[in-house]
């Protein structure tokens, strides 16, 4: 059976996070003391860099780079900001790390402030989680009190702050430009990069972002060396990958796995199988960034370019499971439903081309989709892809790519046929009567809300379907299966 | 305590290893993010609380810890007993949790009905 | 310096350019629509929101689309920005935006003037790939001044840019989130609930008819066909200096005997120059000046003939009220003095005397309806248009103003002096008292009027001027945002200056929220500066003091500057406001 390899979730769950001295007995706070009286800032960084380590946040940029690009900016103050923003619909790693180990991600962060010569960290969590907040204020707190966090850290003369900026649950706040801004009392909106945050970041000054897990993996890497990470994961992707499993999958839950883990032994070893034995359709990795991965990419080594390479992301690690009763056009209209909530609005592309790309999804749902329709959307989603201000639009039209790529006969049948082979789309279903099996026992037509449904009792009734709102009452209610949906 | 130096540091952490090491008690790990919360951990840490005390259990100690990862059975819980062995269960209730209790901390039992596959070391 | 290649012409640029500047240097033309370098006033809004400037850029062997108003220069860039795909690109972008906007461009009073309708018609868009759903809000019409039309908000956030970063007055802000988003007031509050100035840099600044003046030509044509009303017109200085631009002259010079004609074609009665008040105010202010400075108190005084400005310091610095002039603005006196004086001489009540100010300016029409410049319900001025209103009553009516003879204003409230006519200019009000005091003070001729040092677009000029002795310390600012450097200064005892002309509008009214429109081309506001000061030259008498209808109107009716009287009908006060 395919082990999991717990590297940010290492305390998880092990220690109780309200206790330094449990920490510590973990090696807590030994990574900070290599760095701070053992390595230079720039040791501590190529060390980063050596392991390979990439932002867990979603884009996968080296974090040695971030950082070594912000240490190289002079400046009188810097800042290093850890984005605890975590909005993706179904991931939950971050707040799985702040609730369960909140210490890792503080002495991560001094470290970080350590490299970059920054004396102030903030932690920009959402207001949607409480404990994690509440977790975190207590670490701050005791880290304050034992010396690892504050004026002259342990007796050296670094020294260091952090404090908490809640989020009002905005998911473009996920966004580090956007996540700044905000920071800044602004609107949370993305600005045009470059400069990028290391050299005009947070009150225009050099400002890394990283991401919970991110800084969750940093310690043991000090701890242990880059060539331990590097033996973990894939050359390009080293280390592991928290994913949040979630959908028709048997063992719901949160897994950190060595990148290069295929998505087959993900579902079937660690996930335990499609609930209820049905049909594998396809996973979606990324969240509303992201795209699907079907049963003919199952074996593909998950990691950063290899999702990549079949129109899918890594993303923070949300990964929905879906099987044959999901309809792939409904499931990517979801995504974009998610996408036009929570654009922030400023750009064309995003604001008002989602906005039309769910109403081109909304007509082929509901049958009403002109013949041409599917370049229509390709080239929309091409142009919001382009053409999009940040990471956020740029890949909004991902799941809509990437649905059309895999499952474009399942497009053609909506368009065409007017059906929907998952029998999803609701508008698409045709209620009938089969009059052999019908008794006139009267009991659809009087539960019918619309009263669609006409026949004298004891004879065969009949749906008038130019009224039939599909909703199914009949379906359920007809104790003689007279009733078929097609 | 405000440590000043390395030295003090790993005095601290020498101190807390041996207080640790001495601890002969069996540790009931509860899962208690929200997302343990939000199954139920609450109730079922007070039913393990009040089935130690009815039954005069000792060097039994409830710790609640952060969440493991086994959504799909919550609330969980982990019992690691003082020779380093342990289990976890899960799809507690306060209807078995009494059970459990019987099981797991006061017969020591590594196998039952209760138990989950562990899918990490 | 970098070198680029632009659709394979190589050229060389600052490091700090952007894209489109270097396209510029090599002729590339590339569309933009939210960008705006307003040049002259070192302002450049560059949100890259609209992505309509979309070129392809290569480096380092990889292809991305960059918006080309905000990209950096870097070394070694490929551009290119007219390939199948950007086009494409820029076009689909182009018809979202017409897809979530009102398609009543016959009706709307941006028709012609409007950037996305230009950009529409330059991309040769004749129908809409996509279609759907519009977002739907009612306007706002509850100033006297702005009509807001979200309907027509592209988010471009010009208007932001106007508001927050220039202006300082940080009333607009993004609002809601999504396809729903729009700049509006916090909390989507209507307009006059807020600290909104009412400037109308940000009218100057929307691309659309999202933001617009409240228009009130109905009212002036119905009150010039009223026959039982007798309707007189001011013109502010900066008028004559914009008017042209709409009937497209192409003569250096103000079209002020045009106007004068024109106004007199459509049907006033009589045809009047606010500049006369503007020579008023300068008697009346420089007396105030002359007093503040023997008793050594208020000072320094600030100007007040810019309600945006007076606005701005009732909401921002209300410990500061008592230090502005309490002279009324020249249009408040010419409408005290024509309700009173003019009304007496000609025989006629107040009621039945209407007064139509053509303005540069929004806050004017605010101004004109504040509580304490109405007396027993007849308010000292009844409607006021903007330049660009008043150039769409001469299309309606017919009058190509460039074709007509230049014609006199009429007595006794139309003939000023050059310093009455560079009110219309940041640092003409001061350069007007200055010529004044110096020869109150000094009791000596002033030899050379041409106060040079406190001309030009320049936010904050400074001088020090010799009144024979004396040193006179002046200060001009123009923009809120300067202002507000200015006041703090006077607030924390920094700023040890006399005198201070303050303006809201970035270059003064020349700039003013009711101009005709000029697209970031700022070369325009320095053409009507040039014109203004040619006026002044033009002028045989250029010191307000020595107007022959000014010293008549204090001889027969207003007695001495400073007067009882004078105070009673050319002076007024100011108000706390609560910041909403």
């Amino acid at each position: 059976m395919i082990k999991q390899v717990r590297i940010a979730l290492r305390n998880c769950g092990r220690i109780n996070p309200e206790s330094i001295e449990e920490y510590i007995n973990a090696r807590g706070y030994e990574a900070l003391i290599l760095s701070l009286f053992e390595k230079k800032p720039e040791d501590v960084i190529k060390i980063i860099t050596d392991s390979g380590l990439r932002g867990r946040g979603g884009g996968g940029f080296p974090t040695g780079l971030k950082w070594a690009a912000a240490a190289k900016e002079k400046s009188d103050e810097k800042f290093v900001i850890c984005n605890a923003d975590e909005g993706d619909p179904g991931a939950f790693m971050d707040r799985a790390v702040l609730e369960g180990d909140p210490f890792s991600v503080l002495e991560a962060m001094t470290i970080a402030g350590y490299c970059i010569g920054a004396n102030k960290g903030i932690i920009y969590i959402r207001a949607e989680y409480p404990l994690a907040i509440e977790r975190l204020k207590f670490a701050i707190e005791k880290a304050e009190e034992y010396g690892f966090l504050g004026k002259n850290i342990l007796g050296s003369n670094f020294s260091f702050d952090i404090e908490l900026k809640y989020g009002a649950g905005a998911f473009v706040c996920g966004e580090e430009t956007a996540l700044i801004k905000s920071i800044e009392g602004k609107r949370g909106e993305p600005v045009v990069k470059p400069p990028y945050p290391a050299q005009k970041g947070l009150w225009g000054k050099p400002t890394i972002v990283n991401n919970v897990e991110t800084f969750a993996n940093i310690c043991p890497i000090i701890i242990n060396g880059p060539e331990w990470f590097r033996k973990i994961g894939t050359q390009k992707s080293p280390g592991t990958k928290v994913f949040a499993l979630a959908g028709k999958i048997n063992k719901v839950g949160l897994i950190e796995i060595p990148m290069g883990t295929t998505l087959r032994e993900v579902i079937y070893e660690i996930g335990g199988g499609i609930k209820n034995n049905k049909e594998f359709k396809a996973v979606q990795t990324g969240g509303p960034s992201g795209g699907c991965i079907t049963k003919e990419n199952i074996d593909t080594p998950i990691d950063y370019d290899n999702l990549l390479a079949i129109g899918s992301m890594m993303g923070s690690g949300g990964m929905i499971v879906m099987d044959e009763d999901d309809c792939m056009v409904n499931f990517a209209k979801f995504f974009l439903e998610f996408i036009i909530d929570e654009s922030c609005g400023k750009c064309t592309p995003c604001r008002v081309g989602n906005k039309r790309l769910h109403e081109l999804l909304e007509q082929i749902t509901t049958g009403k989709a002109e013949d041409n329709i599917i370049p229509r959307i390709e080239m929309l989603c091409n142009t919001i892809k382009k053409a999009s201000l940040c990471g956020l639009g740029q890949t909004s039209p991902n799941p809509v790519l990437s649905t059309l790529r895999y499952f474009r006969d399942e497009y053609e049948e909506h368009i065409k046929d007017k059906k929907c082979r998952s029998r999803v789309c609701k508008s698409l279903l045709r209620y009938q009567i089969v009059p052999e099996k019908c008794n006139g026992c009267t009991r659809c037509a009087r539960n019918c809300p619309v009263q669609c449904i006409s026949g004298k009792p004891k004879e065969p009734h009949v749906i008038n379907q130019d009224e039939c709102i599909k909703c199914g009452v009949c379906y359920t209610h007809c104790k003689f299966d007279a009733i078929i949906v097609s | 305590m405000k440590i000043k130096n390395v030295n003090e540091f790993y005095k601290l952490r020498d101190e807390i290893k041996k207080n640790m090491e001495k601890n002969k008690n069996i540790k009931v790990l509860i899962g208690f993010g929200t997302c343990g919360q939000a199954a139920g951990a609450k109730k079922v840490e007070e039913v393990i609380k009040k089935e130690i005390s009815d039954k005069n259990l000792k060097n039994v100690e409830l710790i609640r810890v952060g969440c493991v990862g086994y959504c799909y059975a919550e609330p969980t819980v982990e019992v690691v007993y003082p020779n380093g062995n342990s289990v976890i269960l899960g799809h507690l209730t306060p209807e078995n949790t009494p059970d459990v209790v019987e099981i797991h901390i006061m017969n020591k039992a590594l196998e039952s009905q209760y138990v989950i596959p562990r899918n990490f070391e | 310096m970098a070198r680029v290649t632009i659709n394979d012409i190589s050229v060389e640029v600052f490091k700090d350019s952007t894209i489109l500047d270097a396209a510029r240097e090599v002729d590339v033309y590339i569309p933009t629509l939210c960008h705006l370098d307003l040049e002259s006033f070192n302002i450049e809004h560059r949100t890259g929101s609209c992505r309509v400037c979309m070129v392809e850029v290569e480096q380092n062997g990889k292809s991305r689309m960059m918006p080309a108003c905000c990209t950096p220069i870097q070394e070694g860039m490929i551009i290119r920005t007219n390939t199948p795909e950007i086009i494409q690109i820029r076009r689909i972008v182009l018809e979202l935006l017409l897809s979530d906007h009102p398609f009543d461009c016959l009706v709307c009073s941006k028709s012609l003037d409007c950037e996305l309708q230009a950009l529409a018609k330059q991309f040769g868009i004749e129908h809409l790939t996509y279609k759907g759903e519009m977002s739907l809000y009612p306007p706002d019409l509850s100033s006297r001044a702005i009509n807001r039309n979200l309907d027509k908000c592209i988010m471009c956030r010009r208007c932001e840019t106007a508001c927050n970063d220039i202006q300082t007055v940080k009333v607009l802000t993004g609002y809601k989130r999504g396809f729903m988003s729009v700049v509006a007031p916090a909390e989507m509050k209507p307009l006059n609930d807020t600290n909104c100035v009412f400037c109308g840099q940000c009218v100057n600044v929307c691309p659309t008819g999202a933001l617009t003046e409240i228009n009130y030509i109905k009212k002036v044509w119905q009150a010039i066909n009223d026959p039982t009303k007798k309707v007189i017109v001011q013109t502010a200085p900066a008028v004559r200096v914009g008017i042209g631009e709409e009937f497209n002259l192409t003569e250096e010079e103000a079209a002020t005997g045009k106007l004068v004609a024109g106004l007199r074609r459509l049907g006033f009665d009589a045809v009047f120059d606010t500049n006369f008040t503007a020579d008023l105010t300068i008697l009346e202010e420089a007396h105030e000046l002359v007093e503040r400075l023997k008793k050594k108190e208020n000072l320094p005084l600030l100007t007040s003939c810019c309600p945006g400005w007076v606005n701005f310091l009732e909401y921002q610095f209300p410990d500061l009220i008592h230090i502005p002039s309490t002279c009324k603005s020249p249009q408040q006196m010419f409408g005290a003095v024509a309700k009173t004086y003019y009304a007496e001489k000609i025989g006629i009540k107040p009621e039945n005397l209407i007064v139509v100010s053509i303005m540069p300016c929004l806050a004017k029409k605010y101004e004109a309806a504040r509580p304490e410049f109405i007396k027993n319900g007849i308010p000292d001025v009844d409607y006021v248009l903007t330049t660009r209103e008043l150039a769409k009553m001469f299309k309606e009516a017919g009058i190509n103003i460039g074709k007509l003879k230049d014609e006199d204003y009429d007595n006794p409230l139309g003939e000023s002096t050059g310093a009455g006519v560079i009110f219309g200019v940041s640092g003409g009000v001061l350069e007007a008292a200055l010529r004044t005091a110096y020869e109150v003070v000094t009791k000596k001729e002033l030899k050379n009027v041409n106060f040079t040092e406190v001309r030009g677009l320049e936010g904050i000029k400074e001088a020090t001027i010799d009144l024979d002795g004396t040193e006179l310390r002046v200060a001009v600012t123009s923009g809120l945002g300067n202002a507000r450097k200015i006041l703090e200064k006077i607030r924390k005892g920094e700023a040890n200056y006399h005198a201070i002309e303050i303006m809201a509008c970035p270059g003064g009214c020349i700039n003013g929220g009711g101009q005709p429109y000029i697209h970031g081309d700022t070369s325009l506001l320095e053409k009507r500066l040039k014109m203004i000061y040619t006026e002044d030259e033009k002028k045989k008498i250029r010191k307000s003091h020595e107007n022959p209808y000014i010293q008549k109107l204090y001889k027969e009716f207003l007695g001495e500057p400073g007067s009882h009287k004078a105070h009673e009908i050319l002076h007024t006060h100011y108000y706390k406001k609560c910041e909403k």
